[in-house]
Formats: C-alpha cells, structure tokens, sequence
C-alpha cells in the first residue's frame, strides 16, 4: 500500500523580484520517506524548504503539510535552517528551556542524550565552533517529535568528523512515521541515508528517483549528481 | 497544542534574557539621576526656596531628559528585529502570544523606569521644601507611560514587519507607509482627544503639590488631566499588538 502524503508542492513558482527562485516545482512527500534534495547553490534547494516550513508564500501553486497550510502545521514541522543563527548567550541549557516552552512534542531527556552524543559543550554559543553550533542547532531540531524535518544543509561548513557525528545522529533519529528532506552539497557522504533523491537545477526539478532506481541502473546518487548537472 | 506547554513565562524570560544590556542602562541612567538628585539635596539643605529656584529647575530638567532618554533606549531595544530570530517565527505560540509577551516585558520595564523617575523627582522636590503626593506623583508616572503605550506597540509592529521583509525592496515601502500611516493615526488620535477631553471620563487626579502649606494648584481651574486620551491610546495599542501578532503569523522570512 502507498505510504500517505504528508507534504506537497503543486506546480510551484517563487519569485524574488523579477527573478525565479522555484519554477513550477511539483512533488509529492510521502510518509515516513527520507528525502535527499539536491543541486548547486542557487538551484532553489532552500527556497523549496522555506515554503515547506511556511516561512515563504508560492508566488503560483500550491503547498500543503498534511492537507493544510504549512504555517497552520507549524506545531509538526522542524525546521533547521542553515542561515540562522541563535542568540549569542544561548547555552544548551537555554535552549532547553526554550524549546520545553514553545514547542510541547519537545523531549527533553532525547535533547540531552543527543547532546551528549554529539559532544556539544555546555558553553554559550558565542563561544562555541562553527560545528559545534551546527550540532546544537540540530539537537534543538531532532530532539523535537515532528511530522516533518526539514534539514537545510546541516552537513555545510561543518569539518569531517563533527559529520560524521551528525549522519550517525540522523540515521538514529529516523523514524518511520516521520518524513525527513535533507538538503545537502555533501552527497557522498550523505547519500545513504536517503530513500529518494530529488536534484533542483536553476529552480528546476531536473531528476527526481527513488535511490534504490538508481542503484539498480548501477548508479550512485553522486553519479547520478554528476550527470545531471553536466 | 499541548495544555501543557505555557509559553508566556518562557517568551518573558527570553526578553528578559534578550534585554539585559538594555535594562543595565536602564538602570545606569536611574542610578546617574539618583546621584544628581542627592548632589542637589545636599546643595540645598537648610536654604529656602525662593533662592534655589534655578537648581530645582535644572533638577527638572535632567530627570527629564533622562525620563526621554530612557523612552527612546526603550523603543529602540524592543525596535530592533535580528535575523537570528527568524527561528521563532517557526514556533508554535501564535505571534499574539509573541507580541504580548515582548509588550508586556517592555510595558512593565518602561512602568519600573518611570516609576524610578518619579520616585527621585518626589524626594528631589521634598529637599526644597516642596510636598507633592507621592502616590499623585506615581499616579502621574502611570499616565504618561499609558500615552507612551501605543509606541511602543508601534515598535514592535515595526519591528515585526522589519523581520519579515527586511530593509530593502518592499522592506522600505512598508516601512514607509507604516510611519506615514503612524503619523496620520496619532494626529487624528490627538484631534479626536482634543475634541471630547473632559467630556465623558473622570479626570485623572494631580499630584498634590504644596509649598510651605500653602496648594500651589489650587488656582488651577481643572483638577486633573483628562482620561480620554488614555482610552484611545489603549485601544489603538490593542489594535497595533493584534495587527502585529497577524502580521507575525503570516510573515515571510
């Protein structure tokens, strides 16, 4: 049986000004499916997640989360976004109160436990590395039991083995009833995770496979990365 | 949502935690005006009022420079939007529950402050031998700071609408027309209060004000301010804190 669709975008265009972030995108997120969404910078990977997290409004088409607007779902939506950042005095204490206080599917003993996995240390984030930021961003992010994860390059600017910590972090956070769209330049390292990678070129949807299809044409994701893109 | 979860406290704490530089100045400009205050009572001890009048009046002055000072440091601190808030337009309270608990953060640090102020303007006064009703006094301090409301909500709008489309493109015109649009408000605001003041709400009480005890205000032919201009300062406060929480839900970032 076809797994339900959680998340959908409908012929979608976003336009910046006179230019074209999106052009007529459509695509369908089913349940419990692990989403690589891929492409150059520019390719409109994070515009895609901003109108899936509510945060933009299509120009033209449509987008639901669970049959509604996606700002109406924002109580199932995690979102972690990669130009963002948090309030220098934040500690990870901080945002554990935060996080207890405004979003109530936040598990606390979960944050805790994926803090101490990824090695975060309990320093006030102006004080912390640019990974070990981006570790505690998506803590706060995966320690929250959501519907929807939207991952926006997590793996960007981060050195090989706080990565590492995170991928490990991730593969142990998947749940089958949660959808996950994972943006990333690192395909490589990240291509395992996904059931489905869908590429984006100049606001384009240019390939969108199941990562098993590709592997049974005896092709990788990154492979399948590279042919796209020439 | 979940009962559970009661994010007002949490959304206080955050502004409290976001502001301490602000209120620290806050403070420093409460505790630069004590110093004045007490420099003046030892000025004036022992002398009569009629020879220190000048001092009394450069007294004023400060405290109210500082009153102003302290407004605008205000505003400008609830006034300031910052992209690393873009994460909370994500969270889960409405952005009515946003905006209340940033007003009532500001609204009582602005009542804290001018409360101080008028405290020091009270003890400051009473060292010329002036008496003036304490509780008058901070009653007086009430009042402005509900004129003060609406401007500050007006911050936050602005605030709000800074967030979500940033200073640039449609950014300056919804800057633009929300100012313009301000000022149209608060000019028909002040033609309307002007028009019905005195006529349908009680005043709002003077501070007693007397001088070797005799009343000084009591040639005076009203006994107090009028109250109207409160009640739309209020109402149009609750319309700028809905239309902002409305503007947070849809905003995009």
């Amino acid at each position: 049986m076809a797994a339900e669709v959680l998340a959908r975008l409908e012929n979608v265009t976003k336009r910046y000004g006179g230019r074209e972030g999106l052009h007529r995108l459509s695509l369908e997120l089913p349940q419990g499916q692990a989403v690589g969404l891929l492409g150059l910078n520019g390719a409109g990977k994070t515009t895609a997640l901003k109108l899936l997290a509510g945060l933009l409004v299509p120009s033209a088409g449509r987008v639901e989360v669970l049959g509604r607007r996606p700002r109406d779902e924002r109580a199932r939506i995690a979102f972690l976004s990669e130009s963002d950042g948090l309030y220098p005095w934040l500690t990870p204490a901080d945002g554990e109160r935060l996080m207890r206080g405004l979003y109530p599917d936040f598990r606390p003993a979960r944050y805790r436990e994926l803090l101490a996995f990824l090695e975060v240390p309990a320093r006030a984030i102006k004080t912390l590395s640019k990974g070990q930021q981006g570790r505690l961003r998506l803590a706060m992010a995966l320690a929250r039991e959501a519907k929807l994860y939207l991952l926006d390059e997590p793996l960007a600017g981060i050195d090989l083995i706080s990565r590492d910590r995170i991928l490990r972090a991730l593969v142990q956070e998947w749940r089958e009833e949660a959808t996950v769209v994972l943006s990333t330049h690192e395909v490589a390292e990240a291509e395992g995770l996904f059931d489905r990678a869908v590429f984006l070129k100049e606001g384009r949807l240019a390939l969108d496979a199941p990562a098993e299809d590709l592997r049974a044409q005896g092709k990788s994701v990154v492979e399948a990365f590279k042919e796209v893109l020439a | 949502m979940n009962p559970r979860v009661n994010p007002l406290p949490t959304l206080l704490w955050l502004e409290l935690r976001k502001h301490t530089g602000w209120l620290t100045v806050l403070g420093g400009i409460l505790a630069l005006s004590l110093v004045v205050v007490l420099r003046v009572r030892q000025e004036v001890a022992g002398r009569p009022f009629g020879d220190q009048g000048g001092l009394f009046a450069l007294q004023f002055v400060l405290l109210f420079l500082a009153a102003l000072a302290g407004f605008l440091l205000l505003l400008i601190a609830l006034g300031r939007a910052s992209r690393a808030e873009t994460w909370l337009l994500l969270s889960v309270p409405p952005g009515i529950t946003h905006q209340l608990a940033r007003f009532i953060f500001g609204a009582t640090a602005l009542l804290v402050f001018a409360g101080g102020l008028a405290g020091l303007l009270w003890w400051g006064s009473s060292a010329f031998g002036l008496e003036v009703g304490l509780i008058g006094m901070l009653g007086l301090a009430l009042y402005l700071v509900i004129l003060g409301l609406p401007l500050l909500a007006l911050a936050l709008l602005g605030r709000t609408l800074t967030l979500a489309y940033g200073l640039s493109r449609l950014g300056w015109l919804s800057g633009i027309a929300t100012a313009l649009g301000a000022f149209n408000l608060l000019g028909w605001l002040f033609e309307l209060s002007a028009r019905t003041i005195y006529s349908f709400l009680p005043v709002w009480p003077l501070p007693a004000l007397r001088l070797a005890g005799q009343d000084l205000l009591g040639e005076v032919p009203v006994s107090g301010l009028p109250s109207e201009p409160l009640l739309y300062g209020l109402v149009l406060t609750a319309l700028l804190i809905g239309l902002a929480g409305r503007v947070w839900d849809e905003v995009e970032a």
